[in-house]
This record gives structure tokens, sequence and C-alpha cells, in this order.
């Protein structure tokens, strides 16, 4: 168990290029750690794009595969290993939501249904993540990404722009037009006054 | 201009996550947007309470080994990867425009291709019968000859190339390798072949002009079959016929080129080569700066008043052949200082003044052409307008290994009797 706890802060220690650094030479080990380390927040990524959990957690899986088997092959050194495991896990989505076909609409989920009658308790509950899914399910997807990026997983306005290959003032704009929709979502179901 | 709205957005949400501002503090500053901004703060802040999200626990605690279960390893780098590794990350031509990546790599090929051939021409030059890159050697000339313009050039290339194939035989019996022989004897043969009937073709009356052009190919005729006659018992008689095809292809077309330009001088040359030189004070020659030099044969100015004209040849190759040294001038003619001392057993008269203690080779000795005896540096007094002694065949005593004077004993016909494979 000591062990455990020191291998843990030794791994905290590592900054992300030193991970990638060893995951490139085919330490498994350290790609491991950078995959412990950024598992939460590709996985609310990708949630809060597909709203479907196991998709999500089979999706996440496969962001790091494709990103072990391209670690060697990157030319140019990743600038930041953050930005690129979104951009990453943004290609998937998109291509996820091209190759699938009819899946069943979020509002026709049993646990949906209600959420309009007890909308305050559902933001008590974990079910209220999924109302938000639903919700950004709504919204281009351009509007959906720049949310998701900016307040589910606290991107700045510069980071966003990379993922999403955009210029920042872009973004901003993007990022203004997103929450305008959204506010007309949550007002419509008069979760906020 | 007023701000933008978005702009203001983005301001108040990087203050708030800065933690420099509250949201009250962002619509106190921006009042005309007060109630907009309220609503798009608020939202979210709604994302941001909501989105709690997290893997399953079930998931996560299997998550790491799941995926280390399913890493391969990793695929070895093309080697372009490790060139790019090892180079460094910039290692790239893509930063620069197509059009100027196309031409940088078209140059960059052009160049290779250009300095590849200059490379392996250069190289080719040392390059002796049954080498590699003798071919090569071989071609060069061969587009050389085809470029040559007029017949000055075409006789002065096939009699530096001649001479380059005597160099060539020599330093393969030095090399003990003769069974290459037959290759630079047949080239030889081609170029003395060439040259004779380019200065033979040319009509009666314009044959003054050519009068040098022809000193010069009997020079190297000459000098050609002496060295030939020095070869030829170095090697075992199995490859003597290269030789004597040689030797023979030098003296027949000797023949021919007399009868059309009947030499007033008879030339006399430098020895090929100091190891094959009849020693030292022996055969030596200067070179004059009226001389011009083509293709590495010095040629003598025509027919200067007070010294002997004759064609003087110099080095062909880099230490090889026929350099000159600063002593003593051929001397056909007759002698300047009055009190000759023929030399050898040599019939025509005068026979010239013999400065040096040297006594004369069998070289000189040797009874087809001209008597050779050795010369002071320069005459004293201009040669005279007597004809040139018409050389004899007689052996002198001793010569048992003189190969005998062409149409007695054998008529060689250079072009009938190849000896190559």
């Amino acid at each position: 168990m000591a062990t455990n706890t020191a291998e843990t802060v030794g791994t905290q220690l590592d900054t992300d290029d030193a991970l990638v650094a060893r995951s490139i030479k085919g330490d498994a080990a350290a790609f491991g750690d950078l995959y412990e380390r950024y598992l939460d927040q590709i996985y609310r990524y990708i949630f809060y794009h597909t709203g479907n959990r196991s998709e999500a957690e089979d999706l996440t899986e496969t962001v790091f595969l494709k990103a072990w088997q391209a670690l060697p092959k990157n030319r140019k050194p990743i600038e930041n290993v953050r930005a690129w495991l979104y951009r990453l896990a943004h290609n998937l989505v998109i291509d996820s939501h091209r190759t699938r076909k009819q899946v069943a609409p979020l509002e026709d989920h049993p646990h949906l249904q209600d959420r309009g009658a007890s909308p305050e308790k559902a933001l008590q509950t974990k079910e209220e993540s999924q109302q938000l899914a639903y919700q950004l399910s709504r919204l281009k997807p351009q509007f959906r990404q720049v949310l998701v990026c900016r307040f589910i997983n606290g991107l700045s306005h510069a980071e966003t722009a990379a993922v999403m290959g955009l210029k920042e003032n872009h973004v901003r704009v993007l990022q203004y037009r997103a929450l305008q929709e959204m506010r007309q979502f949550m007002t419509g179901i008069g979760e906020v006054t | 201009m007023s701000e933008p709205i978005h702009d203001i957005l983005a301001s108040c949400l990087d203050a708030v996550e800065s933690g420099d501002a509250t949201p009250g503090d962002c619509l106190a500053r921006y009042p005309q947007h007060q109630d907009e901004l309220a609503g798009l703060l608020a939202a979210a802040q709604h994302i941001e309470t909501v989105a709690r999200e997290r893997p399953a626990a079930e998931f996560r605690s299997v998550a790491r080994t799941r995926l280390l279960n399913q890493l391969p390893a990793h695929e070895p780098s093309s080697w372009l990867d490790q060139i790019r590794a090892w180079w460094g990350a910039e290692f790239t031509l893509r930063p620069l425009p197509a059009l100027a990546r196309n031409a940088l790599t078209a140059a960059l090929f052009i160049f290779l291709v250009f300095a590849g051939s200059i490379g392996v021409a250069k190289a080719s030059e040392s390059q002796l019968p049954g080498d590699r890159f003798y071919a090569i050697k071989t071609a060069v000339e061969d587009v050389r000859l085809a470029a040559a313009a007029g017949r000055d050039a075409d006789v002065k290339l096939n009699l530096s190339f001649a001479l380059r194939r005597v160099v060539e035989m020599q330093t393969l019996v030095e090399q003990d390798r003769p069974e290459h022989l037959q290759i630079a004897a047949r080239r030889y043969e081609q170029h003395i072949k060439h040259a004779t009937m380019d200065l033979t073709a040319v009509p009666a009356a314009d044959r003054d002009r050519y009068t040098d052009l022809a000193n010069l190919l009997i020079s190297v005729l000459t000098t050609s079959s002496r060295t030939f006659a020095l070869l030829l018992p170095q090697v075992s008689a199995d490859f003597q016929p290269a030789l004597d095809f040689a030797m023979a292809t030098a003296e027949y077309n000797l023949k021919l080129v007399t009868t059309v330009y009947p030499p007033e001088t008879m030339p006399v040359l430098a020895s090929p080569t100091p190891g094959l030189s009849a020693g030292p004070g022996t055969m030596t020659a200067t070179a004059t700066p009226t001389q011009k030099t083509v293709e590495g044969i010095i040629l003598p100015t025509a027919h200067p008043s007070g010294t002997p004209t004759v064609p003087l040849l110099v080095s062909v190759t880099p230490g090889a052949l026929l350099t000159p040294t600063p002593t003593g001038t051929p001397l056909p003619t007759p002698t300047p200082t009055g009190t000759p001392a023929p030399t050898g057993t040599l019939v025509p008269t005068p026979t010239p003044t013999a400065t040096n203690a040297a006594s004369p080779t069998p070289v000189v000795a040797t009874p087809t052409f001209t008597p050779l005896p050795t010369a002071t540096h320069t005459p004293v007094q201009p040669p005279t307008n007597t004809p040139e002694p018409i050389p004899t065949k007689q052996t002198p005593p001793g010569q048992t290994d003189t190969p005998e004077p062409p149409g007695q004993t054998k008529t060689p016909k250079p072009t009938k009797t190849p000896k190559t494979n």
C-alpha cells in the first residue's frame, strides 16, 4: 500500500511532457499514468457530446488507444498534451456521430420523460447531467462543442480555439450565441429564473 | 465604438473564472448589458454546476488495466522517421510554398546527377583497361572526339588519346597485368588510324597548313614504337602479340604519314617515362616558350631559324609519359659544334654532336627510323637546308631483340589483325 502511494506521488510529479516522452519510447506504465490523469476529463467531454455513458467509456478508451499508436509517429513534439487529447476525442466523437445509425433519441429515454416534472430534484441527482447532455444535444455541434470545452472541461478561450481549430475571437462569438440558446432552453423548462 | 457583447461576455467569464471579479461586479461594470449578461452568466454557471458527470466506479477500477492490456507494442519507426528523429523535428520542407519546394527538390536532383557525373568521369581518368570504370573513361573520350570541331582538333585529340593508351600499356606491364594490353592496343590503333587518315586526306595544296600536326603524329608514332619495343621483353610470349600489334600499327602509319609529309627534320622524342628512358642525359628536350601546347603535346614553332623544328612531347597523364627535362635538345640537324661524334652505328651522316657522356641506348639504336644521338643543349649554328637523312635498316651489332622493320619480315596491317577478343 505504501508502495502504491509512493508510486502515485511520483507519478503526480511527472509532467505531461515527461510521461509522453516515456510513452513514445514504449513505456506502457507511463502511458497508464497519463490515462489516469486525463480519464475523467476526456470521459466527461465525450459524454456531454454523446449523452451515453457506455459509449463515452468505449470512446474514452479508444481515444487513448489511438493516442498510444500516434505518439511515436508524431513529427512535431506535442506542445499541449491536454489539447491534443481533446482534439483526438473531438475527432472520434464526430466519427461516432457519422457512423452510428439509428440511436434512440435522448428524449425517448424513460428517465428523461419526467425531467420537466421535477427539475429542481434532478439538479440534485446524477441524472441531472443526463438532462444537461440532452439540452446540449439540441444545440448546433459548434455551440455544443464550445460550451463543453469552456464550462464542462474548463478550457480557456485559447485552448478551446486550439481544440476546435478556430481563432479565439471566433470562439468568443460562438460562446455568446451558444449561451443564448442554452439560456432559452433552460428558461423554457423553467430551470433558470 | 462600444465593445461587442461577445467580448464583454468573454471578459466577464475570464474575470469570474480567475477570481478577479464576481458576476455582480461584471453586471455593474456593464449596466447597458446587465439583463443579457445576467442570463448568460447564469447559463454558464448552470452548466458548470450540473456537469459533474464522472466515469462509473466499476469502469474506473479496471480502466487502466484494461487499457494497458490492449496497448500494442510500438511499431519500429521507418528509416525516414529515424532520420527525422536524428535531424530534429524541423526536418521538413513543408513550411516552404509548393513551388519553392518543388524547385528546391529539382535543383537538388540536378545537382546530384551533375556532380555525380563529374565525379565519376574524374574518377575514371585513372582507370586502366580491365578496371570497372574504364568504359566510362573511353566513353568520355568518344564524346570529346564526337564533339571535336575541325580536322585540327580531331587529330590532336586522337593523338592525345593514343598517348594515353601508350601510358596505359606501360602501366599495365608495370602492374603485371598484361592480359589487358590488347584492349589498349586496339584503341591505340583506332586513334592512330583516325589521325593518320585525317592528315593524309588533306589535299596536297593545303598540306603546308598541317605540317606541324604531321610532325606531331610522327613524334607520337616514333615514341610509341620505342615504348612498345621496350615493353616487349617485359611480358611473356603469350601477351607479346598485343605489343607487336601496337608496334606494327605505329610503324605502318609512320610510313603512311611520312610518305605524304616528307619530314624535313627528324623528330626526336623525350623518353616516355623515367623508367623507360635510355638513361640520364639522353633523349631529353627543352620546351621553349614559343612552343604551343595542345592536349598535353608541345607543338614546335613553325620552322624557327635557330632551333631545330622538333616536336616535343610532354606528359599526357600525371606522372606518366614524356616529361621533358630542362637539359639537352634533340638534334637531328647538322652539327652545330663542329665536332661530330656519332654515337651508335647509324648510317646517315652528318651525325649530331654528342655532348653527353652517356652512350646511346638500344632505343636510340633502333634501326627502323632515325638515328637519335644525344644532343647539345642549343645549337650554335642554325640548321642548314640539307635534306633529312634517310633512315637505314642496318642493324647495329649486338642487337638481337630488335623487331624487324616493317615491310621486310612482316607487313602488319593493323586493321585486319585484331588481337582483342
